[in-house]
């Protein structure tokens, strides 16, 4: 089963149309890439697949996205939202909050553990995101103290703590130096092995480097999709050519 | 040549004109100063401790009236802190809400408006049922004064609260009102306080709003249902009065007073500064 099916997606903002039917498969435990030029939409598409897209006003959603075969407008948006983590293009940790409160708050919240259970999951959530030998020793610290790299890591680990099945990652390296965007790369071969991870990025080498699969989307519309080779050797479409060959963008 | 005298002659008259703007201002801290600590050093700590003395006597102090104002502060912040931060909240929450948009309209005017009328409102609906001045009543009052400062601080203050904070909250599947109070009134505490400070040290010099609800007392008896003085009002009635050590009192207490503002306005002010 895949993880994401979307269905004759069209996103509006008041009068402007950002998404003009989109369709896309996403198959489960890979990492697949949405890349794109400024302005295509992309960002759009991954906040729709948690509904955050709906926190912007006057915006109207039309078509289909199963997760898992369920349609995500028909649970409970906070249940969706666990269920689909995602990660911002700005590090967002909480600043007024410790390392340990930015994992364990939404974990309490949530009700997904409680007690000493908290630190458990706590522990294995900076330990998934690479984090924990960095920061064991200043759990208490506030999360603004740490770098870029860090606290991007640190809302991977808020996310992963929600046990979601799948991550959205809107341009996680975009605001990183290249030493911090490498480990986040590196962290993101090591998730797609248990976690299905929706990427986006504006850089196709970035795509090339850490997807199973891409979907080039332009103007609101997926001009193409397919492996990561197909589409970096034999783009079928002009566009795509373009695109990947740094002629659009 | 003549170019560069214009200049010169804009110059110093921009200067000039910054001069005469804050002129008033020093001033009246001069005066206060010049005028206030020689009667507190002649009076002691009895000035802040003692009661009115009768006339011509070179004794006594304030004690009631800076017993007024702390008890009246205080009763209209546990009243109109709480009421304000919420409105504050929500507007910025819901600002393109109808309500919400009415609110903000009126959260300015209110900022505005002549105090002396709100004291009016105010004994109108509960000096005259209750059939007496009352601290309570004052207090009331301040918190209907207090209100739009503290409201449209904390509003400010949480507009201005990156999105994406708001944003990575909502996507942990958090419910709005944990989104609201536990993350961004929490990341907007700063601003929240600064409206708070400036609301109390605003409602702390007020006088109109409390003639006709505190009504005044020289002595007080410490009930918030009997009528109260406080440090404005002090001064206010004891320059009307025809003996030189009422006047001299007045002097220091208006230095009291000035000392309580710039104790709760500096910090905020080095505060703003810094950040």
């Amino acid at each position: 089963m895949n993880a994401v099916e979307i269905e004759g997606l069209r996103v509006r903002y008041q009068d402007l149309e950002v998404l003009k039917g989109v369709d896309l498969d996403i198959p489960a435990k890979v990492c697949f890439a949405i890349m794109g030029p400024s302005g295509c939409g992309k960002s759009t598409l991954l906040k729709t697949m948690n509904r955050l897209i709906e926190l912007n006003e006057g915006v109207k959603i039309e078509g289909e996205i199963r997760l898992f075969g369920e349609s995500i407008f028909k649970v409970d948006v906070t249940r969706l939202r666990r269920e689909v983590g995602m990660v911002f293009q700005h590090p967002n940790p909480f600043p007024h909050m410790s390392i340990y409160d930015n994992v364990a708050f939404a974990v309490k919240c949530n009700g997904i553990a409680k007690g000493k259970e908290i630190d458990r999951v706590v522990e294995w959530a900076l330990k998934k995101a690479a984090l924990w030998e960095e920061v064991k020793e200043r759990l208490k610290n506030k999360a603004n103290q740490l770098s870029g790299g860090q606290m991007q890591r640190l809302c991977i680990a808020r996310a992963l703590a929600l046990k979601p099945k799948v991550l959205l990652m809107d341009e996680p390296t975009a605001n990183l130096d290249p030493i911090a965007a490498n480990k986040i790369e590196d962290l993101i071969q090591e998730l797609k092995k248990e976690y299905t991870i929706v990427i986006v990025t504006h850089s196709p080498a970035q795509a090339a480097r850490v997807a199973e699969y891409v979907a080039f989307l332009y103007m609101g519309r997926v001009i193409e999709v397919g492996e990561v080779n197909e589409i970096f050797e034999r783009p079928k479409n002009e566009l795509t050519e373009k695109y990947v060959t740094g002629r659009i963008g | 040549m003549l170019r560069e005298l214009k200049n010169r002659i804009f110059i110093c008259y921009l200067l000039i004109s910054a001069i005469l703007v804050i002129f008033p201002l020093l001033h009246i801290l001069f005066s206060v100063f010049i005028n206030g600590v020689p009667v507190v050093m002649k009076y002691g700590i009895d000035f802040l401790t003692g009661t009115l003395p009768a006339p011509n006597k070179p004794d006594g102090g304030i004690f009631p009236a800076i017993y007024g104002t702390f008890l009246m502060v205080f009763i209209a912040s546990l009243i109109g802190i709480p009421l304000a931060v919420l409105a504050g909240v929500f507007v910025a929450e819901y600002p393109n809400n109808t309500i919400s948009k009415a609110t903000r309209s009126l959260l300015l005017i209110m900022m505005e408006f002549p105090t002396i009328l709100v004291g009016l409102f105010v004994m109108a609906i509960f000096v005259v049922p209750t059939g007496s001045f009352s601290a309570l009543a004052g207090s009331f009052a301040l918190a209907i004064v207090m209100l739009p400062y503290v409201a449209t601080y904390t509003e400010q203050a949480m507009r201005s609260v990156p999105r994406q904070f708001k944003e990575g909250a909502y996507a942990l599947g958090l419910r709005k009102c944990r989104v609201v109070f536990s993350i961004t009134l929490k990341i907007a505490k700063k601003g929240v306080v600064t409206g708070l400070l400036i609301g109390m040290a605003k409602v702390a010099g007020e006088t109109a709003p409390l003639i006709f609800t505190a009504g005044n007392a020289w002595r007080s008896t410490g009930s918030v249902f009997e009528p109260n003085g406080a440090i404005p009002l002090w001064i206010y009635y004891l320059i009307q009065q025809p003996y030189a050590n009422y006047h001299e009192i007045a002097w220091g207490a208006a230095f009291v007073l000035m000392v309580f503002f710039l104790a709760i306005f500096l910090p905020i002010r080095f505060s703003m500064v810094r950040s």
